[in-house]
């Protein structure tokens, strides 16, 4: 057996190989719809990635066993993993358009991938379905035509739910803050800001911490001196679950408001017995009363994985909720374009009508003015108990 | 501030200087450094988080079975990618052990999982309070298994049968092998006290900072440059390069923020390294030509 | 043979230009990430495989050349042709400043250096945010041609480097690289001083990846710390071991086995490190030639020494025509108490051979590293010819025309013969041909035409080989 490949072999191998992709890419007739998920699959936030695939899955099934789209098309995932690095995205973002020939691109948790991945999709004309990533910048991005949309939150909208919800159930006058030392901390910094502002609060002050952080206590030390009252926090598992921590050592019982990257990961694992006490923020929750859609998704999630066994069990709501109502948007906007060309399908995108999906009705959800689909009214603050998720009363 | 900066530090550095005590070791006895130092803390966390949270073993049964794999491992490291290279006579053992680190690395990924997860501890839960500072019982532990490591591996290099074949055979490794010492054996041996020390470490910090397949890649680099700081052939002077530059971490990231600590500390390694390039406390090793 | 290889390159070449501008914009992307990596892969090999040092920090240099691109492209508003070069030079400089502390030490200190060096650039980058753009990074980084063509320019770099490095290897300043590496004590005693050599393959290690990365940041038009991650330093060091360090192909192999091979293995993307790192040590273990060393070795069997009969007259009469003669006077040396040399006079005439006889521990050998500058005498002086040689160090002494040889001789086992007897006579020159007719002649004295070309341990061979580069003979009893 040859040591190593003969030079001929050597040559005809990636070309043959490129040929095979070229090909694909062009055959025609009820061949699938490859829609593309590029979201953090491993890491702290892999269990974000996990929910955002099940909400995915769940709604592809629905679509495909109701006849697929474009006359009779099946939809196919093809996911990869960022790995919560922006250049590692906007590599994955690049090969599922060029290589898979995906009709439209599903973000994940991390925002500055998203914001990385922002520019490509706009120059590559395919449209960019943001499903958790909430900086304000990715959708509002000054680009025309606007190929990125959205069925999650907005972090100027996030930030005034958060700062309400301080005042409201804590009583806070003088917030802190507690922020990621990135493009998503920067977003909220600027939104909490303008939030405090409006309220008519003042902010005790604002504190950066890195995403590999294990010690908070600098940070929290001076937030506590400067006066504060409650600490809002922006961050993911791991580094939230360190400030938790932190506040244990220093035995600090302050009340946490939260942004939702905390429930992108194993929280209450990592931070201990005080991680029941932060309250944050999500676009939905499965308990309670459900809509007819919220029953069936239910039904099928506990159908289909065997670790879901109630409610409770759906960790992290966010994503699969999200993940949900955006594939089933997707699905009537290839019905209104006609087609999986990028072009058409923005303009699909922009002439839904209505539906009735799992997070509330949607009538006119994406608009030129507006990409997003949820706005404030669509929020909920939950805690977590134990490793559930549950909704605070009021 | 200060007091907690002077805790995280210690706890910290006592850590780094454990790691880099096998550095040190490994070094002295035959000239090279388990690069995959790093991995061996790794080993330790990954294997005590298996047994008590997977399989619910108590630690005391857990600690033992994960140290004897890390010294396993140690003994495996230096089988595989030290010896080959050091009878060629070649430098490839510092890739080979990159390599192996990395290997193992991924290994545990695909078995532990890639996120991180939670090593409960009793000591890690309620701190205590001391002058309006908060401790968790554990970072006073760890500076103190930490010392009292490094006093037993000195006690075990100067007042045993087997520390006194060490030392001869790193002063004259030839002369030792004429007077029936297994060099070759004692080598095997120093590599597997690294990994252990390494292992401890690592258990000791686990649930602090959680644990997680690649846990010990920064661990590693720091603890080498520790190692090199305080001189390769010097285990006091590692052990207080170690206190040191845990210190210089915990002021750092207090008062410039965490964003500058990677730039001050390592900053400093190549300054001292630019001063004294065998290290703080490290002889000159003379070259015969 | 050659018309292979030329055709060869020359459908390689075809290939390149069709995927850069006709096919999907990915598949160009990925030969021009290809490209890059072989870069960098370019500067590793002189570093390591020439010079024979470790470095886990070319991902350092690899930012600082994509943010000097970046920064002077979007903050600065100059066009990519202007920033390019700009950035290379800041690469340059920066990597001239670090070698300072960085080549006072060498093996695994080095490598502390460089990782040290490594993180160092990827926190300031997070932290400067006003220049840097902190953690969210630069967008917007103008291409000079659009996707194909700036990968196309970086494929025409990378050529550029691989033969360049052909040819630089074969230079004096590789040889000399290569010669400090193998035997350094014998680089100096001939008058190669082995701070400058390795500095200068630190610093062109440097550009090589500076240049990489200008070409990184036009191509993908984003840039962020998190686009240089520590492993990134480490695949380099695999794929220039892997490809096989110190060959001239060895990067390119090396790079496309890291960069192509988890395109074809999609599905175990996860698992690439862990294939890279097994890789590695397979490859360290039973072919540390790599795999162009493994190639090298099927395909090309060793030159055959020319049979033509080598011109006597040509190398007698270099060895015969010495220079002046060699006068010590009063050279004395105390170690302590110990005074190991007391006062010696030496007069050695030119063209005659004079020894040294002495009891074990009379200090013959101590006499002769003084005299050579392999240790400062305590006073005394030393002459050769009319130039004063006293205390200088050993590379300066050859220079000068005088050299030793070894009680353990020392040739330099990765070169041939014939570059041996060359490095000899260049005397540490770093240009220059080295007269390859005289060195094949001294070359010729030795050795009938069938020998191998590597140096095999011939004592008789190594004495000629180190003797035949200075003017004048130091014989050793």
């Amino acid at each position: 057996m040859p040591k190593n490949l003969t030079r001929r072999q050597a040559l005809v191998l990636p070309v043959g190989i490129a040929l095979g992709s070229f090909a694909s890419r062009y055959a025609m007739a009820a061949d699938p719809v490859k829609v593309g998920l590029v979201a953090a699959l491993s890491g702290q936030s892999a269990k974000s990635g996990e929910g955002i695939t099940r909400g995915l899955t769940i709604a592809i099934g629905e679509i495909n066993a109701g006849g697929g789209v474009l006359g009779g098309r099946m939809l196919e995932l093809v996911r990869r993993d960022d790995e919560s690095n922006p250049a590692k995205g906007q590599t994955a973002a690049r090969e599922l358009i060029d290589k898979e020939g995906v009709a439209i691109l599903f973000g994940g948790i991390d925002s500055p991938v998203s914001q990385a991945i922002v520019p490509l999709v706009n120059a590559a004309h395919v449209p960019f379905m943001g499903v958790w990533a909430a900086a304000t910048n990715i959708t509002r991005n000054g680009a025309n035509p606007n190929y990125v949309f959205r069925v999650s939150a907005v972090d100027v909208l996030v930030d005034r739910a958060l700062i309400k919800h301080a005042m409201a159930s804590f009583g806070a006058k003088t917030p802190g803050l507690m922020l990621v030392n990135n493009g998503w901390g920067e977003s909220n910094l600027g939104g909490l800001t303008a939030a405090a502002e409006a309220a008519g609060i003042k902010l005790a002050g604002s504190e950066k911490f890195e995403d590999k952080d294990v010690d908070m206590t600098p940070q929290l030390k001076r937030l506590r001196e400067a006066g504060a009252d409650a600490v809002i926090l922006v961050g993911n598992a791991a580094p939230g679950a360190q400030v938790v921590k932190s506040l244990q050592r220093s035995a600090w019982p302050v009340p946490v408001v939260s942004h939702w990257g905390i429930s992108g990961g194993r929280f209450p694992e990592l931070a201990g017995s005080w991680a029941g006490k932060v309250h944050f923020i999500q676009t939905y929750s499965f308990f309670g009363p459900q809509n007819d859609v919220g029953k069936r998704v239910l039904a099928a999630l506990m159908a289909k994985y065997p670790d879901i066994k109630g409610p409770g069990d759906v960790t992290p709501p966010v994503g699969v909720a999200n993940a949900y109502d955006a594939m089933q948007l997707t699905a009537l906007a290839l019905a209104k374009a006609g087609s999986s060309d990028g072009d058409k399908l923005r303009e699909g995108f922009l002439n839904i009508d209505s539906y009735q999906g799992l997070i509330k009705n949607y009538t006119k959800p994406f608009t030129d003015a507006n990409h997003d689909a949820l706005n404030e009214n669509d929020y909920v603050m939950v805690r977590y108990n134990g490793d559930q998720i549950e909704p605070i009363a009021g | 501030m200060l007091v907690t900066a002077l805790v995280s530090g210690l706890s910290l550095g006592s850590i780094y200087g454990l790691i880099a005590l096998g550095f040190t070791l490994t070094f002295a006895v035959s000239g090279t450094v388990n690069f995959a130092q790093g991995s061996s803390v790794m080993l330790g966390a990954v294997i005590c988080h298996a047994l008590t949270m997977g399989a619910h073993w108590p630690m005391i049964a857990a600690v033992p079975v994960a140290l004897s794999a890390c010294a396993i491992w140690g003994m495996v490291v230096e089988r595989i990618a030290v010896r080959p290279f050091v009878t060629r006579g070649t430098n490839s053992w510092l890739m080979a052990t990159v390599a192996l680190g990395i290997v193992l690395d991924n290994v545990v990924m695909a078995l532990f999982g890639k996120e991180p997860r939670a090593l409960p501890s009793a000591l890690a839960d309620d701190p205590w309070i001391i002058g309006g500072v908060g401790i968790f019982p554990l970072q006073v532990l760890i500076p103190a298994v930490g010392l009292g490591l490094a006093l037993l591996v000195h006690l075990g290099m100067h007042r045993t049968g087997l520390g006194l074949k060490l030392r001869a055979a790193v002063e004259n490794p030839d002369a030792a092998r004429l007077m029936s010492i297994d060099v070759t054996l004692l080598i095997a041996l120093t590599y597997a006290v690294a990994a252990l020390l390494a292992g401890i470490g690592g258990i000791l910090i686990a649930p602090l900072y959680n644990v997680a397949y690649d846990m010990g890649t920064l661990f590693g680099i720091k603890a080498f440059a520790v190692a090199i700081l305080g001189g390769l052939t010097n285990p006091w002077g590692v052990v207080i390069a170690g206190l040191a530059y845990g210190l210089v971490e915990a002021c750092a990231t207090t008062w410039l923020g965490s964003g500058s600590t990677q730039i001050v500390t390592f900053t400093a390694v190549i300054a001292a390294l630019a001063v004294a390039p065998s290290g703080l406390f490290g002889g000159r090793t003379k070259v015969r030509v | 043979m050659r018309i292979i290889v030329i055709v060869l390159a020359a459908v390689l070449a075809g290939g390149a230009v069709a995927v850069c501008l006709f096919a999907p914009g990915y598949y160009a992307y990925l030969l021009g990430t290809l490209a890059i990596t072989t870069l960098v892969g370019v500067g590793l090999n002189v570093l390591l495989g020439l010079a024979g040092e470790v470095s886990l920090g070319q991902g350092g240099f690899l930012a600082l050349g994509a943010y000097g691109v970046g920064i002077l492209t979007t903050k600065a508003g100059l066009g990519f042709w202007e920033a390019l070069p700009l950035a290379v030079l800041l690469v340059a400089a920066i990597s001239a400043v670090l070698s300072v502390p960085a080549l006072r030490v060498t093996g695994p200190y080095l490598a502390m250096v460089t990782i040290a060096f490594g993180f160092i650039v990827e926190s300031v980058s997070v932290e400067w945010r006003n220049l840097t753009g902190g953690a969210s990074g630069l967008t917007g980084i103008p291409a000079p041609f659009g996707t194909g063509g700036t990968a196309l320019l970086a494929c025409g770099f990378c050529v550029l480097a691989l033969t360049s490095f052909h040819y630089f290897a074969r230079s004096p300043l590789g040889l000399a690289m290569q010669a400090t590496a193998s035997a350094p004590a014998a680089a100096r005693s001939i008058g190669i001083g082995s701070l400058p050599v390795r500095t200068a393959a630190f610093v062109l290690a440097a550009v090589a990846a500076g240049l990489a990365g200008g070409l990184q940041a036009a191509l993908t038009g984003f840039i962020a710390p998190s686009s240089f991650p520590f492993s990134q330093s480490i695949l380099f060091l695999l794929a220039v071991v892997l490809g096989g360090a110190g060959r001239a192909l060895g990067p390119l192999v090396g790079s496309a086995v890291v960069v192509l091979l988890p395109e074809l293995l999609a599905g175990l993307a996860e698992y690439r490190l862990l294939v890279f790192g097994a890789g590695l040590l397979i490859v360290l273990w039973i072919a540390p030639g790599g795999i162009a060393g493994a190639i090298a070795r099927v395909v090309m069997r060793g030159e055959s020494v020319s049979a033509s009969p080598s011109n006597v007259d040509l190398a007698m009469s270099h060895i015969a025509n010495a220079g002046g003669s060699l006068l010590a006077e009063g050279v004395r040396v105390a170690f302590g108490g110990v005074v190991a040399v007391a006062g010696v006079d030496l007069n050695a005439q030119s063209g005659r051979v004079t020894s040294v006889i002495g009891p074990n521990g009379a200090g013959k050998t101590t006499l002769l590293n003084l005299i050579s500058g392999f240790q400062h005498p305590d006073s005394g002086t030393v002459r050769v010819g009319s130039r004063e040689i006293t205390g200088q160090p050993a590379h300066d002494v050859a220079r000068a025309g005088l050299a030793r040889t070894f009680q353990t001789a020392q040739p330099f086992g990765n070169l041939s013969v014939l570059d041996n007897v060359r490095l000899g006579l260049l005397r540490g020159a770093w240009r220059g041909e080295g007269p390859t007719a005289l060195a094949r002649a001294l070359r010729g004295l030795s050795f009938s035409p069938d020998e191998h070309t590597f140096v095999t341990s011939w004592v008789h061979c190594k004495r000629l080989v180190k003797t035949s580069g200075p003017c004048y003979l130091l014989p050793q009893l």
